[in-house]
């Protein structure tokens, strides 16, 4: 019989091979890559979110990291001139720094309280980055930002700057390895950390386990990860302002996405930036062109009182079997 | 000089609204233990609506206050009833869902009002000054302030003055021991509800008359809520009128001296640091 | 003291806390040697919790120190205290409410103290911790549907789990049958057996007295007095202590 675990794992690589086909099977479609390709970021960024949210965690601030990291990686290249390919992975560092704030400054709230000091402390980045005009461009933002550079790879050309298939590809990988992070941080022995501090502190700290430590740990790879996405999204999209990378629908999305589809499932963020955001885009936004975005707070309303579990526990039970 | 005590009189005057916009929070909160997420977004929808009325209508703003104070404690009903389904964690839970909610508001307004400025701008402004200082009011500010010091003074008048208020404070500072007591918590959180929906049903006017209507506004308002009711401790009228006083006086002052953008900053920078050093949190405090 | 005493595992020298205000430790001070049974006995909010509370790092203390094996652990965070070999079953059970009994004891296996169990080898490990309690038919159920008598179980084979020299165990026997206390000071002496210390609390006397080898009475905040378990409870103090809250809690429920 199949453990639950490897019908997951299988579940999993079967989505990731699906979604790495159907281009092939059907052919040019730029509109697709784009939708399919910004669900698997939100994928990836609700995993990041989830992530801090396994310790126990609810985050309502997470655009903070989102926000830096994308302020950082595209005034890195703007003044050091350096390549995207360099200026990301420093540039998400920044979203990581605020993390470490968070981990000093937050380390006695739980709970509500939690919540309203992240939902609070986007303010500051956004109100500096606004005002320092001189160094930031101010509330206007910065435009024209470098692109994806293109790939050549064994003779091969990867136009990651232009082309929405090569694109959608990348986001894609992005995925599958954010899934693997996600993996380990729910069945590994860190995991089980994590699972033990959110069910119980005082019970995981007399069981041994370094509470504060492995909270720090989820909380810097979910900043440095959701970093990440904010400096690709510079990249991506060649334009930030303060406005719109420190939206409150930056911090609102990955929350809304991972309880839809199931906090504690492995496939559940990803599942419902699956389920959500094409169904969004793909029928919603050409209705409704301003507003369309009312629907991810109806569901996260209706998710809390109907299926607090998410969606994914209808499919896969979250309980996972580590032993035989 | 002269122009510190024209920012002391502005401060105060905006406090006493940011103390008006804080009551309806700290009354819902204080007796369901809810916390509203959606509360700025309710007093912008409120605002909207004043400013429809204001438009549609032609009639002088101050018509809209009466049809805000209508329909608002019908909203907050519906919130009330929503929330109320709520199951464990309690706080949390109403936390995420009107976070939800506060979602849903802000894109419905986008949709209603677009993503406009807006303000409701009489024609003419007059202009008081104010007796013994060099300070002149507009007609806007000296509303501003007999308004919410008037429903601020109202709301403590009900707290301690009323059988109703001896309920609430009941609830307000025991839910437990009120249950023994034999008070209804259930309606007594619905009574809140609406008392706080009039709340939200007047500040929205007076927000439409005094700043920039604009869908993505509410989180600011929740913000100052939220600071002003940890300040002053839940259900202390007197605390959350000096609670908004300082906090507007402190808005007033960095604006001037920082530059109106850092304004933002207050508040956010007043709730972490109100959250992070006094780590007992809102709910001990209950000093009437 | 004697040449021949045994060492010391555990001293609590001068130990004092207040709680806004309120004494509730004043100077306590008392050590618990390798190998023995030590009971505390002593009225409801006579600081027993408390003084537990302080020796595993949850409650930092006003003044005093606490030695582990001759060494000042005074202020370690709870998790090093685990890794030193102190381990704690609670009054009020703290399971992880969502996990299995099994794997309530393996997250103690795998954070405890070690050696580290090699993870084929935990599950069976944690197996023979949950029979040692009693509770290995209900290793498959959720721990939050378990009754109190079988968290109290599973409190006391998560903290086994860890590996201890020294064992706290908060009134582990407060509202058990005669014949579940029967068990239950099987279970504490064959413990012993094992080599573990143990330190217990109790405010109903019974397990106290059938299993410690020396009690130590407390009352307010107060050591009283110390000895053997027929000594201590005939101290007249110990007598006026315990009759004085039991009028004034109307010989109560077992507080949990
Ligand atoms: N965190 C705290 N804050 C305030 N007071 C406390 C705290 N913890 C304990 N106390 C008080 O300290 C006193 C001693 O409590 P403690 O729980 O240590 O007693 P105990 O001997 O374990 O009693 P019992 O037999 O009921 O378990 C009590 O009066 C209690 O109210
Ligand atoms: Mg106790």
């Amino acid at each position: 019989m199949l453990s639950k675990i490897k019908l997951t794992a299988i579940t999993a690589v079967a989505a990731v091979v699906g979604l790495a086909v159907w281009p092939l099977v059907f052919g040019e479609a730029d509109f697709y890559y784009q939708i399919f390709g910004m669900a698997c970021f939100y994928g990836v960024l609700a995993i990041a979110w989830n992530i801090y949210a396994l310790s126990g965690a609810i985050s309502l601030g997470h655009a903070a990291f989102f926000g830096l990291g994308a302020y950082g990686s595209a005034l890195l290249c703007h003044y050091g001139q350096w390549s995207p390919v360099i200026t990301i992975p420093l540039g998400a560092a920044t979203g990581a720094a605020f993390g470490v704030l968070w981990g000093v400054f937050f380390r006695n709230l739980r709970g509500v309280y939690l919540g309203l000091a992240t939902l609070a402390s986007v303010e500051i980045p956004k109100v500096i980055i606004d005002n320092w005009g001189s160094v930031t461009f101010g509330s206007l933002g910065i435009v024209g930002i470098a692109s994806l550079p293109d790939l050549s790879l064994f003779g091969l050309e990867i136009p990651f700057g232009h082309s929405l298939k090569a694109q959608y590809y990348l986001l894609l990988l992005f995925l599958a390895l954010a899934g693997l992070i996600h993996y380990s941080s729910l069945f590994s022995r860190w995991g089980w950390a994590l699972r033990a501090i959110r069910e119980n502190e005082t019970a995981a700290v007399m069981a041994g386990v370094d509470i504060f430590r492995r909270r720090f740990e989820a909380l810097i790879l979910s900043s440095y990860l959701t970093g990440l996405c904010g400096a690709l999204y510079a990249h991506l999209i060649g334009l930030i302002e303060p406005a719109l990378v420190f939206n409150l629908h930056i911090s609102a999305l990955p929350l809304v996405l991972s309880i839809f589809g199931g906090r504690f499932a492995l496939l559940g963020p990803v599942l419902g930036a699956l389920i959500l955001y094409p169904l969004d885009q793909l029928v919603l936004q050409p209705r409704l062109p301003t507003g369309h975005e009312a629907v991810y707070g109806l569901v996260l309303i209706m998710t809390i009182f109907f299926f607090p579990k998410g969606v994914a526990t209808w499919l896969l039970k979250p309980r996972p079997a580590v032993w035989k | 000089m002269e122009i510190y005590a024209q920012i002391l009189v502005s401060g105060f005057s905006l406090g006493s609204f940011y103390a008006l916009i804080a009551l309806g929070f700290s009354l819902i909160f204080g007796v369901t233990r809810a916390f509203n997420l959606a509360h700025g977004e309710l007093i912008i929808l409120s605002g909207y609506l004043a400013y429809a009325f204001w438009k549609f209508s032609g009639l002088s703003p101050y018509w809209s206050i009466p049809v805000c104070l209508l329909v608002m404690p019908g909203a907050a009903l519906l919130l009330n009833l929503l929330v109320r389904r709520l199951k464990a964690p309690f706080e949390l839970n109403s936390l995420v869902v009107t976070f939800g909610l506060a979602l849903f508001l802000q894109n419905s307004m986008l949709f209603l009002f677009s993503a406009d400025y807006r303000l409701i701008q009489p024609e003419t402004v007059h202009f008081f000054q104010v007796p013994g200082l060099p300070v002149n009011l507009t007609e806007n500010q000296l509303m501003l302030l007999l308004l919410s010091l008037a429903a601020t003074a109202a709301v403590h008048g009900v707290l301690h003055g009323t059988f109703l208020g001896k309920a609430l404070r009941a609830a307000i500072q025991d839910r437990q021991a009120a249950l023994l007591a034999g008070i209804n918590v259930g309606r007594i959180g619905m009574i809140a509800f609406a008392l706080g929906g009039m709340l939200i049903g007047l500040a929205g006017p007076l927000y439409a008359q005094t700043m920039y209507l604009h869908p993505a506004a509410g989180l600011e308002a929740t913000l100052l809520a939220i600071v002003i009711t940890i300040f002053a401790g839940v259900g202390s009228t007197r605390g959350i009128l000096a609670g908004g006083w300082l906090l507007g006086v402190a808005e007033s002052l960095a604006a001037f001296v920082l530059g109106a953008g850092w304004r933002e900053l207050v508040s956010a920078l007043l709730l972490i640091s109100l959250l992070v050093f006094r780590p007992q949190g809102i709910v001990l405090k209950s000093g009437t | 003291m004697a040449p021949e005493t045994p060492a010391c595992c555990l001293e609590v020298k001068r130990v004092s806390k207040s709680f806004q205000g309120r004494r509730v430790l004043a100077d306590v001070s008392l050590t618990v040697f390798d190998g023995e049974i030590l009971g505390l006995i002593g009225p409801n909010g006579a600081g027993k919790t408390t003084l537990f509370n302080i020796i595993t790092g949850l409650v930092r203390p006003d003044a005093g120190t606490i030695l582990f094996h001759g060494e000042d652990i005074t202020g370690w965070p709870p998790q090093r205290l685990c890794h030193a070999g102190i381990a704690r079953a609670f009054q009020i059970p703290q399971p992880f409410p969502e996990m299995t009994a099994l794997e309530n004891v393996l997250i103690s296996l795998w954070f405890g103290k070690g050696p580290r169990a090699a993870p084929q080898d935990a599950p069976q490990q944690a197996r023979e911790l949950l029979e040692l309690v009693g509770l290995a038919h209900k290793e498959a159920v959720v721990s939050r549907d378990l009754n109190l008598i079988d968290q109290r179980r599973l409190e006391i084979a998560r903290a086994l789990a860890t590996r201890p020299h020294l064992l706290l165990l908060d009134e582990i026997a407060a509202g058990l049958s005669p014949a579940a206390v029967k068990a239950a000071v099987e279970l504490v002496q064959r413990l012993r057996q094992h080599g573990l210390t143990l330190f217990i609390t109790d405010h109903y006397l019974n397990l106290t007295l059938l299993a410690s080898d020396r009690v130590v009475a407390m009352d307010q905040g107060q050591i009283i007095t110390s000895g053997p378990a027929r000594e201590v409870i005939r101290h007249p103090e110990v007598a006026s202590a315990y009759l004085g809250t039991r009028e004034a809690a109307g010989g109560g429920e077992a507080v949990l």
